[in-house]
């Protein structure tokens, strides 16, 4: 004896309304209509659809909430700048990726001052990025050292911080907060991060790892902290700034587009907080765009160093804000320190 | 009826998802550099311009600047210019600016890796300055072909194309290719390895087949040194009617030593002195660099020999 299906009669729920399959329906309808929405999202803007949902697109008719800086000069005889970093005095540290690669110092009126060296030689150094702590020490990641040095502001040697893994580790973007917890990404390969090291060197936190998800990075090159301890990073790789509260908890992201404060590859990034403006180095854009962060989605303001403008910038790297409101970018190709004042 | 309504729109939602997570997907071709569709419209306006372009190939500026924007370890594990990688590792081709070949190593069979880097000697130009494709044409021309302009973008292919290292098929002089060959498309390795610890190598890819044991890389980069490509029997048998390359190291023969395993792709920094610093270019014009001339080569003077012929 043999069985076919066929012989079977057709299953009929016995509790299966006409309403039930007319909501079944329904359902379905709902999803295709959300499925067109994403659809014309994604052609609109590029972004896969992991990337549409919890991302706050800043819109081409964000509101200007702030007057732009003015264009007020620049520092010299910077050879491919890649960090700038303002102390507390109005000194600016400037790190070259080319020449003899220093650290160089300028005072607030950009006159030189003594260079930092983070090697013997131009061969064995190879200085990324810099920051200053709050006490004036100067903080130098160097690529072909592996390490965070410290500097006192005239330039002698005062050590280096201690690595957040035993293996060591490949530290790039650096900033700090007002009690002294450094700020830093690491870019070892496989294991792209953010720490926070307090003073004494414990690791006080660790954000991410490599990767294109939401939270992951690819070469974070960029570090800045706010006031209230959030903490923002350009996501180079990814296009993307994301930012997180202080305890590392996901705020919003800023994604790469084509709409006016969508990001190509941004590099520095710096926050000026008497302002509440979030400064993002966009390389290949060769701008800074800057966003209002004063309510919680950003919104964005006005755009630096407009590729068609006078002042315009050429692979610019780096930003930072001093003490004046005067914002620094490490102006790369063009080989100087371009200065907008507020 | 119903039941069949609910198919159709079930399965029109699973083919709108499907596509809709398929399309968001990069396909990353080494790395950043995507071939096909995937890159975003907001891609093209970040390298060039098409009516206010400032270099060649529509570029903002040169692509010297824009490839080490990435390149210099800040956005990429591949430090050209430094011959090394992020972790540390010494790149296979050395470096533009610095190499860590260690020159004077005595290891019979090896040219191991310095702990540190050393200002290259010799190196392929990425500046777009005129070069000397040297043995370049056919048998008989001369010595080569001046006014190459080299750039990195000469050899690799910014937009990816799944070949090794995204070499192009045929090297490409900047404002336009002068190669007229069909070229040749290296595969690429899987996985790719970027560093070694051994410089006295064929290099990863090695033909199959009919070919077997062919150099893929020997093949490549005789597109520009065409006559430095020579069969078994090239040391013994005159190339007909050639005046300056009459006699030729084998280097197309199975297991011949390639291009790469005598010299450095990218930059070298093997010192030069002696006898080694008077060899002429092929045609006779004299050494003047400060450097002797190195000529990519992987030990200082031409110890290279002396890993195959110690005597």
């Amino acid at each position: 004896m043999t069985s076919n299906a066929q012989d079977y009669p057709r299953h009929q729920p016995p509790h299966l309304g006409r309403w039930l399959k007319g909501a079944v329906a329904l359902l379905l309808l709902f999803a295709l209509a959300w499925v067109a929405f994403v659809a014309l999202q994604y052609q609109q803007t590029g972004k896969p659809i992991s990337e549409v949902a919890g991302i706050k697109n800043i819109g081409p008719l964000a509101k200007l909430v702030q007057e732009p800086p003015r264009f007020t000069g620049s520092v010299w005889e910077v050879a491919r700048p890649l960090g700038v970093a303002a102390a507390p005095d109005g000194s600016i540290y400037v790190t070259e990726s080319a020449g003899d690669r220093m650290v160089k110092s300028f005072d607030a009126n950009g006159q030189a001052k003594a260079s930092i060296v983070t090697g013997e030689s131009a061969l064995s150094r190879s200085p990324l990025y810099v920051a200053v702590s709050p006490s004036g020490k100067v903080y130098v990641s160097d690529l072909e050292r592996h390490a965070v040095l410290i500097f006192a502001p005239d330039g002698q040697a005062a050590g280096q911080v201690a690595p957040p893994s035993s293996e060591g580790w490949t530290p790039g973007a650096l900033a700090f907060d007002a009690a002294g917890n450094l700020y830093a990404t690491d870019l070892t390969p496989g294991q792209h991060r953010v720490v926070v090291i307090d003073p004494d060197g414990t690791l006080l936190l660790q954000i991410g790892q490599e990767g294109s998800a939401p939270g992951q990075f690819e070469f974070p090159n960029g570090v800045a902290v706010d006031a209230q301890g959030n903490i923002y990073v350009s996501d180079s790789g990814n296009g993307r700034v994301q930012a997180f509260d202080k305890s590392g908890h996901p705020l919003f992201m800023i994604g790469r587009g084509t709409s006016k404060g969508d990001l190509g590859m941004p590099r520095g990034i710096a926050v000026d907080n008497g302002r509440k403006l979030l400064y993002v180095v966009d390389a290949t854009a060769h701008a800074v765009n800057v966003y209002d962060i004063s309510n919680a989605a950003p919104k964005y303001s006005f755009r630096l160093g407009d590729d068609m403008g006078g002042e315009s910038l050429s692979y610019p790297n780096g930003v930072a804000v001093d003490g004046n409101g005067r914002i620094l970018v490490a102006d790369k190709e063009n080989k100087r320190i371009a200065i907008w004042t507020n | 009826m119903k039941a069949t309504v609910l198919g159709v729109l079930s399965g029109v939602l699973v083919v709108l998802l499907a596509g809709l997570w398929g399309g968001g997907a990069a396909s990353a071709d080494n790395g950043p550099h995507m071939s096909g569709q995937s890159v975003t419209t907001d891609s093209c306006a970040g390298c060039h311009r098409a009516h206010t372009a400032q270099a060649a190939n529509l570029l903002k500026v040169s692509e010297t600047a824009l490839c080490s924007t990435c390149h210099d370890g800040s956005g990429a594990t591949t430090m050209v210019d430094a011959g090394v990688t992020t972790g540390g590792g010494a790149l296979r081709a050395g470096g533009f600016q610095q190499a860590r070949i260690n020159t004077q190593d005595s290891n019979p069979v090896g040219v191991g890796v310095l702990g540190g880097g050393q200002t290259t000697t010799s190196s392929h130009s990425t500046d777009g300055s005129s070069q000397e494709l040297w043995g370049n044409s056919t048998p008989g021309s001369g010595p080569g072909f001046a006014g190459f302009q080299l750039t990195c973008i000469s050899c690799h292919d910014p937009h990816g194309n799944g070949n090794y290292r995204i070499l192009r098929p045929a090297p490409a002089s900047e404002g336009g290719a002068t190669d007229t060959t069909a070229g040749v498309n290296v595969p690429d390795e899987s996985p790719k390895v970027y560093t070694t610890t051994n410089y006295f190598d064929n290099g990863p890819v090695i033909m199959s087949g009919a070919n077997a044991g062919k150099s893929w890389l020997s093949s490549w980069c005789a597109q520009c040194h065409t006559r430095y490509l020579a069969p078994g029997g090239s040391a013994t048998t005159a190339l007909p009617g050639e005046p300056i390359f009459k006699f030729r190291h084998d280097t197309q023969e199975a297991y011949a030593p390639s291009c790469v395993k005598c010299h450095a792709a990218h930059g070298s920094n093997a010192a030069v002195s002696g006898y080694a610093a008077q060899v002429a270019w092929p045609g006779g014009t004299a050494v003047t660099t400060a450097t002797g001339g190195s000529r990519l080569l992987k030990m200082d003077n031409r110890g290279i020999c002396l890993k195959c012929h110690p005597r």
